[in-house]
Order: C-alpha cells, then structure tokens, then sequence
C-alpha cells in the first residue's frame, strides 16, 4: 500500500481499524463517517493525485505515518496554547499541523508562528483546512482529533511523531514564483490587509499601485528570505476602499516585490523542483495554484496530497508547495 | 520629584508600564513599589486576548491576573519590593523586547526580579560564599542556595544538550565569535540551502535591533542553537560558514 493515496472511505476505515497512523484530508462528510483511531484530519476535497488534479467528496487523501518513527501523539491547540506548538513537538522528530482556515487560530498562526518557542528548531508542516469552494462563507472549515473522535474549527490539530536518531526530517517547499524587477514594497506593520505601504522608499497606498498599473492580483508578492521565495498571495483588492487583503500576513522589516508572470505554472513548477523531491512522503499545494495554474486533470511531476487554504513550512506560506523527505542515516 | 517619578527613573519603568504607588518603611528599610500598565485594566482585563505589541503572543485573559511580588536590586541600605499584576499564562516574557520581559520582574513562581537574579548569578561566578552574597544582596540564605542548585543544573542541560550530537562544539565558533555578527547583519552570503535556517535567519534580520545588545546576543545564541541542533545536515552552510 503507498504512503500516500487518495482512497475511498472503507479503505482508510480499514487501516484505521488496523491500527495505522493517519493524517488525513477529505471533505466534512467523508471524514465524519471514519471511526475513532490515531489519525488526524482537515476537511478540504481537491487533491494533487497521480493522475493529475481533481475534487472529490467521497474519497479520502492519505498519509500513512506509521512508519515514520515512535507512536504520534495527538492534540488540539486551542488559541492561547498555539504558541507552545513547537516547544511541545518532540525535541527529535516531526510535527504534523493542520488549522481550519478563517478562524481566530488561523489569524493568530499566520502572525505570530515566526515568534513561537522553538519555531525552526524542530521540524513543522501542514496545511489549512478549507471547504468545496462553492461551500465559501456557508460552511466552516474543520479538524479532526480521531483519537477522540471530535472535530473543531476553532482549534488547531496536531500529530507529533518522534523519530529514530538516525532519520532526520527535511522539509522544503517548491515555489515557481520568484520576485519580479518591479518596485520594492514595505510596509510598517504586520497584518492581513493593507493600505499605506512603502514602494521604492515613497509613502503609497497599495490599492492604488494595483489600479495604476493594473497589476494582476493572482501573482503573489516575494519577498526573498535569504534565498527561499515567499509568497504572500492577494485576496481582494478593495479599490473604492483603498486597502488590499492578504491570504497570509504581511511583516515590516521584509522587501516584498510582485511575482514575475508564469506563462505556464507546471512548467515553471517543473523547473523549481529540486531532485530531493521525488523522495517526498508528505506534501500538500495551494489550492490558488489549482485555480490559477488550471491544474485539474494535470499531474504535478509525481507529488501527490490536498490542494489547501495555505501551506505551512513552519510559518503560514502562499502559493507554494510544501513536502517533507527524511534524510536516513546509515550509521 | 514625586516617589513615583523618582521610581520610574531609578528602575528603569517604560511604557506600557507606570509606577502607581510606593510606599517607604524607613523602620524596616523597605520600599514597596506597585508597577502597572498604564492603560490599567483595559490593557489586560477587558479583551478576551491580548496580542503582545513587541512579540506578537496571543495571551488568554480570560483568567484572572494575578499580582505576584519579587525582592529588587537593593537602593542603598533598603531593600525593595516591586508588585505587578500579570496575566497567568505570560510564556513570551523570557523573549528579549517583549513588554513582560522587564529586568524588575521575575518568575511568576520566584520571589527574587530578574536584574536581582542575574546580579546574585555574578556573584556566584566570582565564587563568593553564598552567606556572603546574602548579606551583599539583602537575600535570604536559602534563596542564593537555590539559584546556585538551579544554576548548576542549567550548566549541566546545556552540557548534554551540546554533547548531544555526533561530535562536540568545536565545529560551531563561541558566541562571542565575530562570525556571527557577520552572518546576521547580511554581510556574509551563507548562500544556505536549509529551509529552516533561511526563515530563522531572515526573522531575525527583520526583527534585529543593531542597538540592543541584550536582544542581539539573544539572537546569536538562538543561531548558534540552530547550528548545535542541525549540525549533522548543515556539513555544508558550516563548512561555508565557518572556514
């Protein structure tokens, strides 16, 4: 059986059932029906697969994780005990986290994980939950403690998994998207939307600069941290209101420019893509990069895992795909 | 100058904190210094959370806060009390420039302010005897034993924390090493290839404060922690780094 796979419902009960440690994606109906056992989930129902993009609702993303190393523990994190996420991860291993999309842990991830005890010491990746997009606004997204066999949507879950001493989780991301040779945006604090900004050291409004130039808002702004393209993708721009909303948080002290276009997203993806990555065991893309790289019925160089509402590398990330190797040593 | 104002200056209080009140016992040589948030109960007590202006924790206020009471920095032959009152769950008060990191606050659980302890922590390096630091600091006994145990296990952790990897330290410079002032001021291109450390390292570049020692030597031991942690799969930023 593959590490990683879309399966049908009864299948991923079965493994359940067998004991296996699951993280789980699937839409709300679909995990609502498995039974308790050590697993975690998020509701979200578009997968890369290997026969390319698609939606589903009645089948189930896998990663079996019960291989990985010692027994996971599983908890949820509620607002006020986000910020122990890190320093609560094994001190050797890896941490799976998933955090339902538009909540207050979301807001609060998204701003203050950089400052987190232990944030980059200890290896953390995951990914927001979300809905079917036809379901936005109508449906909260949610996450899944199976070891409780409850759900939520306004904690985050998460797997700690120990590893042996001689295995070593890598994680990096793939990220097409590269600063373009425009203006150097800054901006004076953190947050989730914007108007007053800095572009190329002048005080500007930032929904002006998109109406002025009319920018396209599906290419994120980069900023380049020490070498790794960080997105921060566009949610609305409010023209009339004068301000622009970020599916992830801005910073000040960081220069962000607008992405260079990609004429064909799997193209580009393709030639980001490191060789480390075919060895991946876990990985999760953004759903905008389905959208807008019309990746449906696509194959995305044979990495496999849920299309989310952001992917998390340690700190909330845009636009990017996110996996995880293990380096194992021989000694 | 009013008590208060005088308090301020000498203890080094700044916004978002005040002195409310002092009272002086010339008989028992003690001053009682009462330090709160200058937007009073609002700060803390009115929101169900709290989001740290400096370092952006989230907080829950929905438990009560709590005054807790630390022994201070002597002034002269009086002893001197600081009294706050802090929500129950400050976790981000041992971050450098957060608003609950203050040197006249100390553990929620300890007696003794955080300059009191480092200055106790001196003494202790110069070998002194632990009655002698007493009477030179105004503390009991029993706390000066404390500090010198507890200090001794800290000394012991971090001995095992930095004999934890294959080898020992010698591959990763001190921390007093200019290396690292290079490395966080950007002026060195590590031309790093770890995704962990590209985030750490471009965090405290946003986040640096050139001007602050205390927060800039914070951040060096946090690379430097970074570094005796990863070392088994940063063989080549280090080989980059630091030859």
């Amino acid at each position: 059986m593959p590490q990683a796979a879309l399966m049908r419902i009864e299948e991923v009960a079965a493994l359940i059932r067998q004991g296996r440690s699951l993280a789980l994606a699937g839409d709300e109906a679909a995990l609502e029906g498995l039974p308790q056992g050590r697993w975690i989930g998020g509701t979200i129902p578009y997968f890369m697969t290997a026969a390319g993009g698609l939606s589903s609702r009645e089948r189930i993303f896998v990663h079996d994780v019960s291989d990985w190393g010692a027994q996971p523990s599983i908890r949820y994190y509620a607002l006020d005990e986000l910020h122990r996420v890190a320093r609560d991860a094994p001190d050797h291993g890896v941490s799976l986290i998933i955090i339902p999309a538009g909540s207050e842990v979301h807001s609060a991830y998204a701003r203050n994980a950089p400052n987190y005890d232990d944030m980059y010491l200890k290896p953390l990746l995951g990914w927001v939950a979300g809905v079917h997009l036809s379901e936005l606004g109508q449906r909260a997204p949610r996450v899944y403690d199976g070891l409780l066999g409850t759900s939520v949507s306004d904690c985050a879950v998460v797997m700690h998994i120990p590893l042996p001493a001689t295995r070593h989780a890598l994680i990096d991301i793939v990220n097409p998207f590269q600063p373009g040779a425009g203006e150097i945006i800054t901006f004076a604090a953190t947050g989730f939307e914007a108007a007053d900004c800095l572009i190329d050291g002048r005080p500007a409004n930032l929904a002006d600069y998109y109406r002025d130039r009319a920018l396209d808002t599906r290419l994120p702004l980069v900023a380049d941290y020490c070498g790794a393209p960080i997105n921060v993708s566009i949610r609305q721009v409010h023209y009339r209101e004068r301000r622009v909303e970020f599916y992830a948080p801005v910073f000040p002290g960081v220069e962000y420019r607008l992405a260079r276009p990609l004429p064909d997203y799997l193209v580009d993806f393709a030639a980001a893509m490191p060789p480390a990555a075919a060895r991946a065991v876990f990985s999760c893309n953004c759903i905008l990069n389905y959208l807008y790289g019309e990746l449906e019925g696509r194959q995305t160089q044979g990495m496999v895992g849920p299309f989310t509402f952001g992917e998390i590398a340690y700190q909330l990330l845009n636009q990017t795909l996110v996996y995880l190797t293990f380096d194992d040593a021989t000694s | 100058m009013k008590d208060s104002e005088f308090c301020r200056h000498i203890l080094g209080v700044v916004a978002p904190w005040d002195v409310s009140r002092v009272a002086c016992d010339p008989e028992h040589k003690r001053i009682d210094v009462w330090i709160k948030s200058q937007q009073g109960e609002s700060w803390f007590g009115l929101r169900r959370t709290l989001e740290c202006a400096t370092c952006g924790r989230v907080f829950n206020l929905r438990q009560a806060l709590q005054e807790h009471t630390w022994q201070h920095i002597s002034i002269g032959t009086f002893k001197v009390f600081v009294h706050a009152e802090l929500p129950a769950d400050p976790d981000c008060a041992d971050k450098p420039g957060c608003c609950l990191s203050q040197p006249w606050l100390g553990a929620r659980a300890g007696a003794l302010s955080e300059a009191l302890e480092q200055q106790i922590g001196q003494l202790l390096r110069l070998r002194l005897p632990e009655a002698e630091i007493a009477r030179l600091t105004g503390v009991d006994t029993g706390e000066v034993q404390r500090l010198r145990s507890q200090r001794r296990g800290a000394s012991d952790a971090a001995s095992v924390m930095e004999r934890a990897g294959e080898d020992d330290a010698d591959d990763i410079p001190p921390r007093q090493h200019p290396i690292w002032a290079r490395l966080l001021s950007g002026e060195m291109d590590a031309q790093i290839k770890t995704l962990s450390l590209k985030l750490l390292l471009s965090r405290i570049r946003a986040q640096a404060r050139p001007d602050d020692g205390a927060a800039r030597l914070a951040d060096i031991d946090n690379l430097r922690r970074y570094f005796l942690k990863h070392r088994h799969s940063l063989r080549s930023e280090m080989v980059r780094i630091f030859h």
